[in-house]
């Protein structure tokens, strides 16, 4: 074997375990999650709230709802924020504004989530004297509306500018163009793109526990505190009690179920899309 | 040629993008009712000039211009630009029909997109009439609730044309529309133009010589963003008056 070849195989062998690496990092984590969790899953699981201390059984239905209500509260309340963001950088390209609204979105995203939580306690929790899950959702509201903006900017890049410029000669005002062209030719990438947001906020933890704090109690009103599966998670998994343990794998594999159900959604919209421009 | 014969007349049109001037006061009266090529090598201000009849050339960022475009007698300065795009309207290079529309959507694209309500019946009369006109009715009844982007190329640009002109606008500007169809989609789209320009003032971007020659009846000849020459089209051909007409035409420039 000489040098060059000897140089290449080691290269091509370093790609191809770094690229196996990483299936076997999600292997592991979604077989691990599968087996621990689908032991413990049963009908009252995903039907009954907790049992009350010392008594066994019980579910975490009421995680199940504030997760649904957290995170689409925030949704929301950031889709409309991150859409209108976005479609203003788009349609500002090269402006100094739209600049600057850019790296404060991508500024916004690089903020630790716990920063965000602490941001919600602040100014919400302390503000109005209560955890509730809106402060929750809030929060997370704040995280949903960089990563919907940018996505939001770059689908709307992608629409082909003589589509643009076909309504234009029409006769299209802007706003007309941007509404009855440059969205209705994303909508399907912009959709993915609030479902890939809502699949990251659903899954965070750190802004909950300032704000939603958690509750044993299924409840349906967003000015009380609200549990959600990451929250329950996090106190059944550092709890003592091995059947509150066991709850957190089934928790777990409740929530990883769910963004991997919003991501592949996600994925398969932007495919059609790509189907759409080829 | 007399004042009444005249659809559109510019007066010493200039253009920068950014620094760049790429037309150099450019004066011409372009008759109603005929077909006008724009014809020049490529980079020599041909698209840029059609683009400011409409005022499409300010959608490039940097882009201005100065000069005096009446259409019909009418300053179009002096219009809000919709109106001036309803009275002007625009083909493109490559067929653009929005993918979201379906085929008769399409048609009626204009009469959307400026918000203008239509009965279903008279929707329906200016989809058949217009289609009819630019001979795809046949071909596509049966497709009128597909897809505009389901058609063939020729087909989607025929499309293109008919939703520029179901606005019933006075002047249409073809910017190189046959650029990108194959031969047989071309002469369908030339032939076409003999009968539209019984309806509209036509002025057809081109750089093939050969495509002047047959669809045009008068010609306009641009270089290095200057109008160099301006005739009936026979008359420039036989007897180009500028020199560097006269080298264009015996192949001296792409």
């Amino acid at each position: 074997m000489t040098r060059r070849t000897f140089k290449n195989n080691v290269m091509g062998l370093l790609v191809a375990a770094s690229a196996g690496l990483l299936i076997a990092v999600l292997a592991v984590i979604l077989w691990h999650i599968f087996i621990s969790g689908i032991r413990y899953l049963n009908w009252d699981f995903f039907t009954k709230a907790p049992a009350p201390m010392g008594e066994s059984g019980g579910g975490v239905f009421n995680a199940i709802v504030g997760t649904f209500l957290i995170t689409f509260v925030a949704a929301a309340i950031g889709t409309p924020f991150g859409i209108f963001a976005g479609i203003y950088v788009s349609e500002h390209r090269g402006q100094r504004f739209a600049d600057i609204v850019r790296l404060c979105a991508d500024a916004l995203q690089g903020v630790p989530s716990i920063v965000i939580g602490i941001f919600g306690y602040t100014f919400l929790v302390v503000r109005f004297r209560s955890y509730s899950a809106l402060s929750a959702s809030i929060a997370l509201a704040f995280m949903f509306v960089p990563t919907t903006a940018r996505v939001t900017e770059e689908v709307l890049n992608l629409v082909p500018s003589g589509l643009k410029e076909a309504a234009y000669a029409l006769g299209a005002r802007p706003s007309s163009v941007v509404w009855n062209v440059s969205i209705k030719t994303a909508a399907s990438g912009i959709t993915s793109g609030l479902m890939t947001s809502m699949a990251r906020v659903a899954g965070e933890t750190a802004p909950l526990l300032f704000t939603a704090f958690g509750s044993r109690y299924i409840e349906w009103n967003m000015l009380r505190p609200m549990s959600a599966l990451p929250l329950q998670i996090y106190i059944y998994a550092s709890s003592p009690y091995p059947a509150l343990q066991q709850q957190a794998w089934s928790a777990a594999f409740v929530l990883v179920l769910l963004i991997l159900l919003l991501q592949y959604g996600a994925k398969h919209l932007i495919a059609r899309v790509l189907r759409v421009k080829a | 040629m007399e004042e009444s014969l005249i659809a559109l007349e510019t007066q010493k049109i200039n253009a920068w993008f950014g620094k760049d001037q790429v037309l150099f006061e450019v004066s011409v009266r372009i008759p109603r009712q005929r077909v006008t090529a724009i014809m020049g090598p490529s980079g020599c201000g041909k698209t840029t000039f059609v683009r400011t009849l409409n005022g499409l050339h300010l959608m490039t960022p940097g882009a201005r211009s100065s000069g005096t475009i009446l259409l019909e007698g009418v300053d179009t300065s002096t219009m809000d630009v919709v109106d001036v795009r309803k009275h002007i309207g625009m083909v493109f290079q490559r067929p653009n029909p929005f993918p979201t529309m379906t085929v008769y959507e399409n048609v009626l694209a204009g009469y959307r997109l400026t918000g203008q309500r239509l009965s279903r019946e008279q929707a329906d009369e200016i989809v058949e009439k217009t289609l009819t006109k630019v001979g795809l009715w046949g071909e596509v009844q049966e497709k009128l609730f597909k897809a505009g982007t389901s058609l063939s190329g020729g087909q989607q640009q025929r499309l293109c044309i008919a939703r520029t002109i179901a606005m019933e606008p006075a002047v249409v500007l073809f910017d190189e529309p046959t650029s990108a169809l194959d031969p047989k989609s071309t002469a369908i789209i030339e032939d076409l133009l003999s009968t539209l320009k019984a309806d509209y003032t036509i002025l057809f971007v081109t750089h093939g010589l050969q495509q002047a020659a047959r669809i045009s009846d008068y010609v306009a000849f641009f270089m290095m963003g200057e109008l160099v020459e301006f005739g009936e089209t026979k008359r420039v051909f036989v007897g180009p008056q500028d020199k560097r007409t006269e080298d264009y035409l015996s192949g001296k420039y792409g």
